[in-house]
């Protein structure tokens, strides 16, 4: 009797997981479920300044480098880039950005890099850091793509040392008509 | 009573599962699906700090030019810079359409003023 | 841009303002609000209005413009973050079918009209329509530029299917239309209207009705397709609450069912051209075209005149809110007399009407005050135009490409268009039962092929 109520309630809860508890979406990225490095985000952005056509895009974290690394790396790119703020270590992101129009006649472009506002990092608390006047190593992750292109760049942050779990923002929706699109969160962990 | 307690809570672990996969003690409830999209984040941005005083400042009045709007601009304009010399009041038009960009203003106003205002619209 | 800037807003759009700041990030905007309207007020009544008091706040409003820039702002203000947003769940809590009905209407789910409920199995049925993941992304959606936009995934939209009656089949046109992410409820005090057109193979695979009353409640098809694009920009797109995502100040009945109809493609005289091929896809593919305006008339005229001169003297003194554009739906029998009257091909035709149409005086003087100045200084050739009357038709065309008669604002201006010297779109439709025809003030948008969503 025991045995067959256990086997009873292990096959329901196996329906439960096979059925009612799968996730809405795979793509649910949010300021709760940033994506992990190395994970590629599928999204959108609307290019066009009216009537907007819808594009897609894909954004990657491919690798971090962080603290004391992360300074050499910019004293390489420009022995002029001044060491963080007391209490404060550099994260330096390398990210894939992909765009893809949907029909023949998409032939906007998106141009990276061009909003301060665009690539932020923030704290395990969802505190934004200030941006960091830097230079960072080539390439970086600016210019225009095409559809069917991508850019691979580097972007920099300057984040607490005590912060385990940064994250990176990047926001398409900076104004105009650049492109706009849904906010994207990935882990600099 | 141990075996008590671990039938109670596999029947509530029951009644979590079945739920979750549409099935409710209440045979004539059903389960549906959400209709609505995904609402974004909503990324918070900080005010500009305000300046101690507006005497000896700029100030822009931007006007979107929605249409047949021109005299309360131009009213605006007036009535502040009698209330209030000490500032300078400057009336910009918007370049294009009420719905269109202008960057240019923007660099303009961030390099010339100490504040807009923005109107109006129907 | 980092300087402090305050709005005014007119009083009727507090409720507006207030959420899309909020959902701009700035939840504690200084505003300062006017009465309402301001358009079309003398001097004198908007001298009186500044002097007075916001009639939200009650306080004196050149006062309160100025604090709005110079007093120091909270703690609070100055920061960034993310501001609170309720967490979307994939299923609603369980209900019978008559409460879970009244709860749609009353979120705003539905047109106010009945819907099915979205169960699972019923989404499941719809999803095997397309070869697409039920959680790849189709589109994103806002009810105006200034607005934010929602993203939904095949699945949601197949949620929205199922709860427009639709039948699997219609889904990957139902795709192709959520996937250009325009609202068909845009958010102006002018109560826009969307049009459909569907070409293409796919018009009778899905029973689609080119005939007797296509335009109307006929078919199946027609009218599920129609009415989901509504649901989608509802739920989908965030559009329709009114106040807030939509301020038509009437609102528009063409809402309801978007005008959805197939072009009948048979119907086409020789030479003429099917609408998606005309926008650069082959005839073989299927799609479909999104027209924006705000009205059509369907004229059911007799006439001693050709049918193309009833048509161009429609044109002629045609008036609405977009006076610089034009789409014409013409019943087979109407397109065979205007082919047959000499115009080999649709672009012939909306040439011979653009060039052939002036634009009534008391529009072209009420939109164009420089040329009324002009006029009455002697300076040709407006004079010349002035003394046949106020009230007499100026040889200028509406109708064509950079036409300034009219005085749209830009963001009326169609895209994705092939290069046409005319503002004037021709459809064919119908079931030849009369020489009847539309005509309305919409303009080209863009098209999607749905064969890429199948």
């Amino acid at each position: 009797m025991k045995s067959r109520f256990a086997v009873f309630v292990a096959g329901i809860l196996a329906l439960a997981a096979a059925g009612g508890l799968k996730p809405a979406a795979a793509q649910e990225n949010s300021s709760t479920k940033p994506a992990a490095v190395g994970s590629r985000v599928r999204s959108m952005v609307e290019l066009g300044s009216v009537y907007s056509n819808i594009y897609d895009i894909a954004v990657t974290v491919i690798e971090t480098v962080r603290g004391p690394a992360a300074l050499e790396r910019l004293r390489a790119a420009d022995r002029d880039n001044p060491a963080p703020r007391a209490g404060m270590e550099y994260i330096l992101a390398r990210v894939r950005f992909e765009l893809k129009g949907r029909a023949v006649s998409d032939t906007l472009t998106f141009s990276l890099g061009e909003s301060p506002l665009e690539w932020v990092a923030l704290s395990e608390d969802l505190t934004e850091y200030e941006r960091v006047p830097v230079k960072v190593p080539a390439p970086p992750l600016a210019g225009v793509v095409k559809p069917g292109g991508s850019i691979e760049g580097w972007v920099a942050f300057a984040v607490a040392e005590k912060d385990p779990k940064p994250v990176m923002v990047f926001d398409p929706d900076t104004g105009g008509a650049t492109g706009r699109g849904r906010t994207l969160f990935f882990k600099l962990y | 009573m141990k075996n008590m307690a671990v039938k109670i809570m596999g029947l509530a672990l029951v009644a979590a599962a079945a739920a979750s996969i549409g099935w409710t003690a209440d045979p004539d409830r059903i389960v549906v699906m959400n209709p609505q999209g995904i609402k974004p984040e909503i990324r918070k941005i900080p005010m500009a700090a305000r300046p101690a005083s507006l005497d000896g400042k700029t100030v822009y009045i931007v006007d979107t030019k929605y249409p047949n709007t021109k005299p309360f601009v131009e009213e605006l304009h007036a009535a502040l810079k009698a209330k209030y010399p000490a500032t300078t009041w400057v009336l910009k038009d918007k370049f294009g359409g009420y719905m269109d960009d202008d960057p240019n203003l923007w660099k303009e106003i961030k390099a010339k003023a100490a504040g807009a205002i923005v109107l109006v619209g129907h | 841009m980092g300087v402090p800037a305050v709005p005014i807003i007119t009083a009727r759009f507090k409720e507006l303002v207030t959420t899309i700041s909020y959902k701009k990030g700035i939840p504690n905007m200084r505003i300062t609000y006017t009465p309402h309207p301001i358009t079309d007020r003398p001097a004198e009544l908007c001298r009186q209005y500044i002097a007075g008091n916001d009639p939200n706040s009650g306080q004196p409003m050149l006062g309160q413009i100025y604090a709005g820039l110079s007093r120091p702002l909270s703690a609070e203000d100055g920061k960034a973050g993310f501001l609170p947003r309720e967490e979307r769940t994939r299923l609603l809590p369980p209900d019978t079918p008559d409460r879970l009905m009244e709860y749609f209407h009353e979120q705003g789910f539905t047109d106010g009209n009945p819907v099915i409920l979205p169960t699972e199995e019923r989404v499941a049925e719809m999803l095997k329509a397309t070869s697409r993941q039920p959680d790849e992304w189709v589109g994103q959606m806002r009810p105006s530029p200034p607005h934010e936009a929602w993203y939904y995934t095949v699945e949601m939209v197949a949620v929205n299917a199922v709860m427009a009656g639709a039948k699997p089949e219609y889904f990957p046109t139902i795709l192709a239309l959520a996937g250009k992410g325009v609202t068909s409820m845009f958010s102006s005090t002018s109560s826009f209207a969307r049009m459909v057109v569907v070409n293409g193979p796919v018009v009778d695979e899905i029973g689609m009705n080119t005939g007797i009353g296509a335009m109307g409640p006929v078919s199946r098809a027609n009218s599920a397709i129609g009415r989901c694009w509504t649901l989608i920009s509802r739920n989908l797109g965030g559009s329709g609450k009114p106040g807030e995502t939509y301020l038509g100040s009437q609102g528009n009945p063409l809402n309801y069912n978007n005008l959805c109809f197939p072009e009948n493609e048979a119907g086409l005289p020789a030479g003429w051209k099917p609408l998606h091929v005309q926008k650069g896809f082959k005839k073989s593919d299927s799609v479909v075209s999104v027209f924006s305006g705000w009205s059509m008339s369907d004229i059911a005229w007799y006439s001693p005149l050709p049918i193309h001169e009833v048509i161009r003297g429609w044109l002629e003194h045609f008036f609405s809110f977009g006076t610089t554009q034009a789409t014409l739906v013409l019943d087979p029998i109407v397109a065979a007399d205007v082919a047959a009257s000499g115009h080999p091909t649709k672009e012939s035709f909306a040439k011979y009407l653009a060039e052939n149409t002036g634009t009534p005086g008391w529009l072209y003087w009420s939109q164009n005050e420089k040329a009324l100045e002009q006029a009455k200084k002697g300076v040709q050739p407006y004079a010349g135009w002035l003394r046949q009357g106020e009230g007499a038709v100026v040889p200028v065309s509406r109708y064509t490409r950079g036409a300034a008669a009219g005085r749209n604002p830009a963001f009326m201006a169609s895209k994705d268009s092939n290069e046409t010297s005319t503002s004037i779109e021709i459809v064919v439709t119908g079931g030849g039962t009369n020489t009847f025809w539309s005509g309305g003030d919409f303009g080209y948008v863009g098209s999607a092929s749905v064969d890429d969503w199948r």
